[in-house]
């Protein structure tokens, strides 16, 4: 999932992320076809260069600022993103509908919740203001439901321009990447769509894990093996030798 | 702990963003009754919180409106303070400068009170002025068991431990932590000393090395 995530980000961009896998793919995206890119982290933190083997465990430590020519506040960082300075954000999903709507903060009746999750923390800030938002999650049945029990981070809604009529004039989630697949929505109805599968995965096996019918792109494609640099780049960033 | 007492109705649990909440602090740090946001528009956390939507004057644009949000106290750490109450912080700022502007008190512990002239030969630093602070503690390592950039990296294993705790006994685990590491001490020193001096210099060298 981190190696298919960065290949989506491109030189020259400013992505926000999040510590553990968007970190990664970041860092990744860098060191490899990316070199400009800039990671900001919702800490405070502008254009981390990250200490090999010293990746941070949270937005707002030390690790997380490793080389970083400005650090500032926290709502400063997400103000900078509402301004339209953000080009990708990344969110993971305990649960997600066919219009990327994310649940993060509760199983059940929000009245007296089943379970309560971690919350929004910056998460509904992101897929609000960032210009494209990735997704990233595991796939499985009990993550890709047919209907979120709580719209934590508001994707397309009810789909159509349900988003743009709430307000949400500028960013879109552009693509949901996962150990089985490579997704986006479809331009008008933005129902989740699937474009490629991860190597040795069918198009059923995508659909099995989905709690809601997927559309299909013309063209769905494999995605590339992860490549030996990419791999080789990843574990020495993790400091893994 | 969150979990335990959300899940049992035991608190009530009001859910910003981060945006959000930050803003909150700042409309009260601006001494205004409210700011407007692109964020949190089309959210259940928007519905669920009842925060209004207003119409913009100029362009008629609709954004969510964020009450401002004023703690009755509000309790920083910092690098360096004068014992005026003049602040300095090196590296990120959390969302402190707008918690205390928002706050009726404000208690700031410092690893250190330096003189008034050491914080003039930076005033660019200056993060609060005197006049917003009405108390000053000098607490070295006073961030600890979390860190202090630049100081001194976080000792994880503390971490652990109280999520070992909340594993093993539930609520109770919390509270056997604080007995642990707050009660049992006559002061902030004791449980320092827990740690022991040599553990403090690790955790100071390890931020050495993360430093430009």
């Amino acid at each position: 999932m981190a190696v298919t995530a960065s290949r989506l980000l491109a030189d020259h961009r400013v992505v926000f992320a999040g510590v553990g896998m968007p970190l990664l793919a970041s860092g990744l995206a860098r060191r490899r076809q990316a070199p400009h890119l800039t990671i900001v982290l919702e800490g405070g933190i502008i254009g981390t260069r990250l200490l090999p083997g010293r990746l941070p465990i949270s937005t707002n430590e030390m690790r997380a600022a490793y080389g970083a020519p400005m650090l500032t506040d926290i709502s400063d960082i997400f103000l900078y993103a509402q301004r339209g300075f953000f080009d990708y954000g990344f969110l993971g999903a305990a649960q997600v509908d066919r219009y990327g709507n994310i649940n993060t903060s509760f199983i059940g009746d929000p009245d007296s919740p089943k379970v309560r999750l971690p919350g929004s923390g910056g998460a509904a800030d992101i897929i609000c203001l960032c210009r494209e938002i990735f997704i990233v999650t595991s796939h499985e049945l009990r993550r890709f439901v047919d209907a979120v029990d709580f719209i934590t981070s508001p994707g397309y809604l009810t789909g159509g321009d349900s988003r743009r009529a709430a307000g949400l004039t500028s960013g879109r989630p552009a693509a949901v990447v996962t150990d089985l697949a490579l997704l986006d929505f479809e331009p008008q109805t933005k129902q989740m769509r699937l474009r490629q599968v991860q190597p040795g995965v069918s198009v059923a096996a995508v659909q099995e894990a989905t709690g809601f019918p997927l559309l299909l792109s013309e063209d769905i494609s494999e995605l590339p093996e992860p490549s030996a640099t990419e791999l080789e780049m990843l574990r020495e960033l993790s400091g893994g030798g | 702990m969150l979990r335990y007492w959300v899940e049992n109705s035991l608190a009530r649990y009001d859910e910003w963003s981060h945006l959000a909440l930050g803003l909150r602090y700042k409309a009260a740090a601006m001494g205004v009754p409210f700011l407007p946001t692109r964020t949190m528009l089309g959210s259940d956390l928007a519905e669920r919180n009842q925060a209004q939507r207003v119409t913009c004057p100029y362009t008629g644009e609709e954004l969510l409106a964020v009450p401002a949000l004023v703690p009755d106290v509000a309790i920083l750490h910092v690098h360096r303070a004068d014992v005026y109450g003049n602040v300095q912080v090196d590296g990120y700022r959390h969302m402190d400068v707008d918690m205390a502007r928002a706050a009726r008190r404000v208690i700031v512990s410092a690893e250190e009170i330096v003189g008034s002239e050491a914080i003039a030969a930076a005033p660019g630093a200056t993060m609060l002025p005197h006049f917003t602070v009405d108390a000053v503690v000098e607490a070295p390592f006073g961030a600890y068991p979390h860190e202090c950039y630049g100081r001194y990296e976080a000792d994880v294993g503390h971490f652990d431990d109280y999520v070992a705790l909340l594993r093993e006994h539930g609520p109770d685990g919390a509270r056997r932590y604080v007995e642990r590491n707050v009660l049992a001490h006559q002061d902030f020193d004791g449980f320092l000393e827990t740690a022991g001096a040599g553990r403090l210099r690790e955790l100071a060298e390890a931020a050495k090395e993360l430093l430009p």
